[in-house]
């Protein structure tokens, strides 16, 4: 959740997906908006499906992957954003338990995830 | 262009680099080559050996400019010249590679910062570095 928070206020650009989300007009109303707090938690718990699922992320992520094309429409950019701000929450997290390998596996799963969601693009 | 805020958040956070530009930049060109190995190529003798010395003396060089950068961040164009003029001519680092070294950079940040590295000091970096990308390769063409 706190990933998708921080995506909203570090890349402003994301909100133009979430006109309906209601007020994202500053850090502290992203954070508090109910909303935001409910899809983070979405988004999350898929990227932990993807860790269950890392041998198999293609086809893990199709459904979503067509709803992220046909429906939403998000350039598929967004989502390695994401990852990558995901991975900066962990490392402020982990510290220095976030080594370069640690850190180098974590982007390779954000990046498995970017390409699955993005692979039923058309 | 940077709000007061902004400018506050990068002074902010390099406050707590200055004086560790050494260890802070062998850990960036580190975290660089672990994550991303096509990046090597770009510093052939320094990635093959990854001698401790050749990477602190390598990313202190490239703290300081980071550093420079920090103290001129109203006129990036003329402070960052020289350097601009060395990505165009000689070193030609395909420009898809600074959001690489960004995003080393911002996890640098928040490993070492933790609860300090706030949302804000990382957007303000984040632009920030980005803003610095740019000039180094606008003279590519």
């Amino acid at each position: 959740m706190v990933s998708f928070y921080r995506l909203l206020v570090v890349y402003p650009w994301t909100q133009r997906f979430f006109d309906n989300f209601g007020n994202l007009s500053s850090p502290s109303a992203i954070l508090g908006n109910p909303k935001v707090k409910a899809h983070g938690k979405k988004v999350l718990t898929s990227f932990g499906d993807a860790i269950k699922n890392m041998d198999n992320l293609k086809t893990t992520f199709a459904k979503l992957s067509e709803l992220h094309c046909d429906k939403l429409h998000v350039d598929p950019e967004n989502f390695r954003l994401l990852g990558n701000v995901l991975v900066c929450v962990l490392a402020r997290n982990f510290g220095k338990e976030f080594t370069p390998q640690v850190q180098a596996a974590f982007q390779k799963v954000v990046a498995g995830v970017a390409t699955a969601l993005a692979h039923k693009y058309h | 262009m940077l709000s007061a805020q902004e400018r506050a958040q990068i002074t902010q956070v390099w406050d707590l680099i200055a004086g560790h530009e050494a260890q802070f930049g062998a850990e960036l060109l580190l975290r660089l080559f672990t994550v991303y190995p096509s990046t090597k190529g770009y510093f052939p003798h320094l990635s093959a050996c990854q001698d401790a010395a050749q990477l602190l003396s390598h990313g202190q060089r490239m703290l300081a400019a980071v550093g420079a950068a920090v103290q001129h961040m109203d006129n990036l164009r003329a402070a960052l010249s020289p350097l601009a003029d060395l990505h165009a001519l000689v070193l030609r680092v395909d420009p898809a590679n600074f959001p690489l070294l960004i995003q080393c950079f911002q996890v640098v940040l928040a490993s070492h910062l933790q609860d300090e590295f706030t949302v804000e000091m990382q957007a303000a970096w984040d632009k920030f570095l980005t803003g610095v990308a740019v000039v180094l390769t606008e003279k590519y063409r």
